[in-house]
Parts: C-alpha cells; sequence; structure tokens
C-alpha cells in the first residue's frame, strides 16, 4: 500500500501529473472560448508564463491584514485539491486508494470555503461582496452536488469509489453523473453561474486583495479544482475492464472533453445573477431529490 | 544572466497583465483599448489581458489628462502595482492634455506624477499602435526585473 | 438551437483575427496621420498655429525668419490646419505617430524664412513669371516700410 500510495500521490494522477494536466486544461478553456468566439486564442505555454511571472511579484507589506492567514487559504485548496485528485479511482480494482466517495466529496468542498474565508479576511469590500456571492451559490449549489452523489451511491450500492467507477449500466448512475456535470460550473465559477467572480463587476472578487505568490496558489488551485472535477466524472463515466493504460488515456480524453463541453457553454451564455443561480439550482435539487429517493426506495425493493 | 533569469524574464515579457486606469479621458482611447481585446486584434494571442484588480497587474494603462479629482485614485491605483511594473500613458491626453491644457481643473499630463515608461500618441491611439506600445512597456518590465549585476548579456 | 448552429460556424469559418505580431499596419488611405509641412512652399502666414485647438502647431517669428514646430504627441489630428492653409502645403500623411519614452522626444522644428511675393514691376522687368512667383528674399535686406501715419516699433519708447 506504501508504494502505490506514493505513485497515486505524486505521479499519476498525483501533483506530477495533476499540475500540467491543469495547465493544459485551463488552455484548453481559454483556447476553445477564443475560437468559439472567432479569435485565435493564447499559445500553448500560456498557463506556466502567467503563474511563473506572478511567483516574480515583489509584494509590499500591508497594514491591517494578516498576511499568513491570507496565504493560508490558497495553500489549503492546492493541498486538497491534490488529494482529491489523488484519490480518485482512474484503475478501478488496481491497486490505489480504496477510498470512499465522502472523503471525496469533503476534499473537493473545501477550495470553495477557502475561498469564502480568503474573501471576509482580505479586509476590502469588494472581496467581501464576492465572498458573499460565493457563500450564498456554494449551498444551492453542493445541495444538488451531493444528491446527485447520493443519487449514483444508492444505485451501485456502495459509497467505495473503485466500486461506483465500474458501474455503469444503471439509469440512476446517469442521472447521478448529469447532477455533477450541473454542478461543476458553479463550482469552478463560469459562465452562467460566474457570478461571483465576476470579472470587472467587482473587481475580481473574493482575490481583490491577492497579489504574487499567493495569487499564483489561487490560480493553481483553481486549475487543479478543473482537473478534480472534470477528472471524477470521466471515472465515473469510463467502461469497467480493460487495460490499465486504457483506463488512464480515457480518462484524460474523456476530462478534455469536458473541458471543451464547459467552455462552450460558458461561450454561449451570460452571466445569471444570484438570485437566478440559486433559483436554477433549487430547482434541480427538487427534481434530483425525488429520483434519488424513488430511485433508493426502488433499488431497496427490488432486491 | 543564468536560466531561472532568462525564463523569468521570457514569462514577464509574454504574459503582460494590464489595469485599466481611467482619469477623465472621452472614452475615445479606452474604447480602443477595448477594440484590441475584440476577435478583429485579439491580443490574447500575446498573452495579454485585462485584470480586475491593480494588484494582480503589471502594467497600468492610464487614458485621460489628469482631473483634479482623480489625481489622488490614480496615485493610490499606482502604489497597489506590485513591482516590477512599467506605466503606459494612452492617448496624447494622457502624453500632454491635448486640447485640455491650460483648463482650471486638468492638473497636467501623466509625466508630471509619475514615471512613464511607454507613450502612445493619437487621438484616438490606432489598436496597432496601443497593443506595440504595450509589448515596449511589457519588455521593459522585464528588463527591470533583472537585478543590475545580471545585465550585459543579450536576452532573446 | 440557434447557438449551437451559431457556434458551429463559427468553429467552421475560422478566426478573424490578425495573427500578431503583424508588419504591416492596417490603415486606409484617409486614415488621418501625421502632418507634413512643404518647407519649399510654406509662406509662414501661422494660419495654422491659429487655428489648432490644441497648440500642437506653434509658429515663432524674428524677422523674417520663422520656426514651425510640430508637436505630434499634443495633435488632435482633426485637420483643421490642413483646412485653413491656403497654399495648400500642408498634407495628412496616413501614418501612424511613433511610439516615444521622453516627453516631446517627437517634437519637429522647422527653421525657414519667410518668402515675399516678387513686386509686379520687377517681373514684367525681368523674368516672363506670374505674379503668383515666391522668391526668397536676400539675407541682410531692410524690412519693408510700414503705411504712412502708423509709427515703427523702433520709433516708440
Amino acid at each position: 500500500m506504501n508504494t502505490s500510495l506514493w505513485i497515486h500521490l505524486f505521479l499519476f494522477p498525483g501533483l506530477l501529473f495533476a499540475v500540467p494536466a491543469s495547465w493544459f486544461y485551463v488552455w484548453g478553456e481559454h483556447k476553445a472560448t477564443a475560437r468559439i468566439q472567432r479569435r485565435i486564442g493564447p499559445p500553448l505555454l500560456q498557463p506556466v508564463y502567467d503563474l511563473v511571472k506572478l511567483f516574480g511579484k515583489r509584494t509590499p507589506a500591508r497594514h491591517g491584514i494578516e498576511a499568513n492567514l491570507l496565504r493560508l487559504w490558497p495553500a489549503l485548496s492546492v493541498l486538497s485539491m491534490v488529494g482529491a485528485i489523488a484519490m480518485l479511482p482512474v484503475f478501478p480494482g488496481g491497486p490505489g486508494f480504496a477510498g470512499d466517495a465522502v472523503i471525496l466529496v469533503a476534499l473537493l468542498e473545501i477550495p470553495s470555503i477557502c475561498f469564502i474565508l480568503a474573501g471576509f479576511t482580505s479586509g476590502s469590500v469588494f472581496a467581501q461582496i464576492g465572498a458573499i456571492r460565493e457563500a450564498i451559490l456554494s449551498v444551492a449549489c453542493n445541495v444538488v452536488f451531493l444528491l446527485s452523489i447520493v443519487t449514483i451511491a444508492v444505485t451501485g450500492r456502495t459509497f467505495h469509489l473503485s466500486d461506483l467507477a465500474n458501474v455503469t449500466s444503471n439509469p440512476g448512475h446517469w442521472i447521478g453523473v448529469f447532477g455533477i456535470l450541473l454542478c461543476i460550473p458553479a463550482k469552478l465559477r463560469l459562465n452562467p453561474f460566474s457570478t461571483s467572480s465576476a470579472e470587472q463587476e467587482i473587481y475580481s472578487g473574493a482575490l481583490t486583495e491577492y497579489a504574487g505568490a499567493a495569487l499564483a496558489m489561487w490560480k493553481l488551485a483553481h486549475g487543479l479544482e478543473w482537473v478534480a472535477l472534470t477528472g471524477f466524472v470521466a471515472t465515473m463515466v469510463v467502461p469497467a475492464g480493460g487495460a490499465w493504460w486504457v483506463h488512464a488515456i480515457l480518462f484524460v480524453a474523456i476530462s478534455f472533453a469536458e473541458v471543451l463541453l464547459l467552455s462552450a457553454v460558458a461561450a454561449a451564455t451570460g452571466r445569471l445573477t444570484l438570485e437566478r443561480s440559486i433559483r436554477f439550482y433549487w430547482r434541480w435539487a427538487a427534481i434530483l431529490a425525488v429520483l434519488s429517493i424513488s430511485a433508493s426506495v426502488y433499488a431497496r425493493f427490488r432486491s | 544572466m543564468n536560466l531561472l533569469q532568462r525564463f523569468m524574464h521570457r514569462c514577464r515579457r509574454k504574459s503582460p497583465s494590464l489595469f485599466h486606469l481611467n482619469t477623465g479621458s472621452c472614452n475615445g482611447c479606452d474604447i480602443e483599448m477595448l477594440t484590441c481585446l475584440s476577435p478583429r486584434y485579439d491580443v490574447e494571442q500575446l498573452g495579454i489581458h485585462l485584470e480586475g484588480s491593480p494588484r494582480h497587474a503589471d502594467i497600468l494603462c492610464i487614458t485621460g489628462p489628469v482631473t483634479r479629482n482623480a489625481l489622488e485614485a490614480a496615485k493610490t491605483v499606482y502604489s497597489q502595482v506590485c513591482e516590477p511594473k512599467a506605466v503606459v500613458a494612452l492617448g496624447s491626453c494622457a502624453g500632454s492634455c491635448n486640447v485640455f491644457a491650460g483648463s482650471p481643473v486638468i492638473v497636467g499630463p501623466l509625466s508630471k506624477y509619475f514615471s512613464v515608461d511607454v507613450f502612445v500618441p493619437g487621438c484616438p491611439p490606432h489598436p496597432d499602435a496601443i497593443v506595440a506600445g504595450i509589448q515596449r512597456a511589457a519588455k521593459i518590465l522585464a528588463d527591470r526585473g533583472v537585478p543590475e549585476k545580471a545585465k550585459g548579456v543579450p536576452q532573446r | 438551437m440557434n447557438i449551437l448552429r451559431l457556434i458551429f460556424d463559427n468553429l467552421r469559418r475560422g478566426t478573424v483575427s490578425y495573427p500578431m505580431p503583424h508588419t504591416h499596419l492596417c490603415t486606409s488611405n484617409q486614415y488621418r496621420g501625421l502632418i507634413i509641412n512643404d518647407p519649399e512652399r510654406c509662406v509662414g502666414c501661422s494660419q495654422c498655429a491659429y487655428v489648432c485647438p490644441s497648440a500642437a502647431i506653434e509658429v515663432t517669428r524674428s524677422g523674417d525668419n520663422y520656426t514651425w514646430t510640430y508637436n505630434p504627441s499634443k495633435c488632435a489630428f482633426c485637420g483643421r490646419c490642413i483646412d485653413r492653409c491656403k497654399p495648400r502645403t500642408l498634407t495628412m500623411k496616413s501614418q501612424l505617430p511613433p511610439l516615444y519614452s521622453t516627453q516631446d522626444e517627437l517634437k519637429q522644428v522647422l527653421n525657414m524664412v519667410r518668402k515675399r511675393p516678387v513686386r509686379p514691376a520687377a517681373a514684367a522687368a525681368g523674368t516672363a513669371a506670374t505674379a503668383n512667383v515666391t522668391a526668397p528674399i536676400a539675407e541682410n535686406a531692410k524690412p519693408a516700410e510700414p503705411m504712412a501715419g502708423i509709427p515703427r516699433k523702433e520709433d516708440l519708447a
């Protein structure tokens, strides 16, 4: 368990895969958005340049803000995302974590909480507004997210990730996957649910007071969120059976296809206001609640 | 320069992030600057993007002759941009107050209060000139970030 | 479904952007660019300086020598000077003003000598030129006599 743990944590799908994959997915998002708008878009290494440039900024000391506390939030986000990616069941049944869906969901939730706390500890009005919007939106979105996970787990009769990754024949499973896909734009702050990091509308939202290396860590955390969320859906979708390298290639391919799909949706839609966003999510939460409860009742009494 | 400094120089040149500040312009220069982001000119292919907060940006693009009310705000924003930074004076109002020179509410061109690196003349400047100005400012900014004793080696 | 068709059409039709960096500038023939003055034809009437709204053109005189200064960094490219210029000397080049790094780096200064029109008697006697021909006057020539009754500047205290 030890060697496979370190391989999963640091090699694939851990740190050494996740960070370059995050750069690739972020580039894919910008390039797809640009091509849909008939523009050329950034070069392939652009996320690398942005990140490295931010590490080279010299940030001045500021009064009234606890600088170490501000640095804690992006660090926590990056660490939890690396842990979540390492836990993904890319090779179900093979060596790796015998992980639980509950822990994965908890790890996936941490960056959102850190974003909210970063906004509140920044000491800026714009940061507060961004944090408030993110807090309200994440409550509505997480209800849908958790109900989808429950639907998948109930129809698969287990919470273990490796077993869930193998189950692909139930309709309940696909309803759950669709529900997770609905939540991803809100978690990644993409259009149409980008109200919490509305560019220029609230001056960069919760991250307004961040600069330099801390901001670079936030951008890295955002990229890793892309990898984790799209990877989670990819592992639920990839069919069982086959060699380990087929699983790995399908994992990356399906994740990137999801990146392109989400970018197309983001390019095609405008930003919804906070009220409309939460109304959308509570409506879907109600539908999914009915579906998941009836699926669990049906599954209980069918066996 | 050693390899790390050369890499940092390249990254700074290839990823200039702008913050746009309007100190009382007629918005002609601002519209031309936004035209650069539009599909026809698309400066994102050079890595240039607008940031929402001055703390996130390297290059401060200032338009407009500096009005009395905007002066303090401009100084505050200038102090919030982190080093290394560059200032671009966009348009002829920012360079020399154009037709508004001598007005009682205009406190003078930008070069009176800030050390401007690149002036982009024009009323309004052509988007090609704006892009060339931003690229020159990115090069100045990257050169500024190299420590003194490492200079003297020609970089790409 | 219109949005799907739009996305598909956009991906099929390709990009409309100019690939950067490009060397040729996309300006039309009528682009309002830098002002060009022809030292051979300029007569020094300084109407362009009078009518310029941003004082980008300045004309200073001392005797018959005058200095025509043009500062592109102050110019608003409105074209009033060209409209006003009677000898049609000023023209507008469809070229962008260049970037600069120090204040007043772009100022152009032209030192010229005022040309006077040749008097009709001399023209009829000597050359076959028309009354519009202007000839540069000699270096040490005396300035013209003022009209009777108006004191000259040198006579005033």
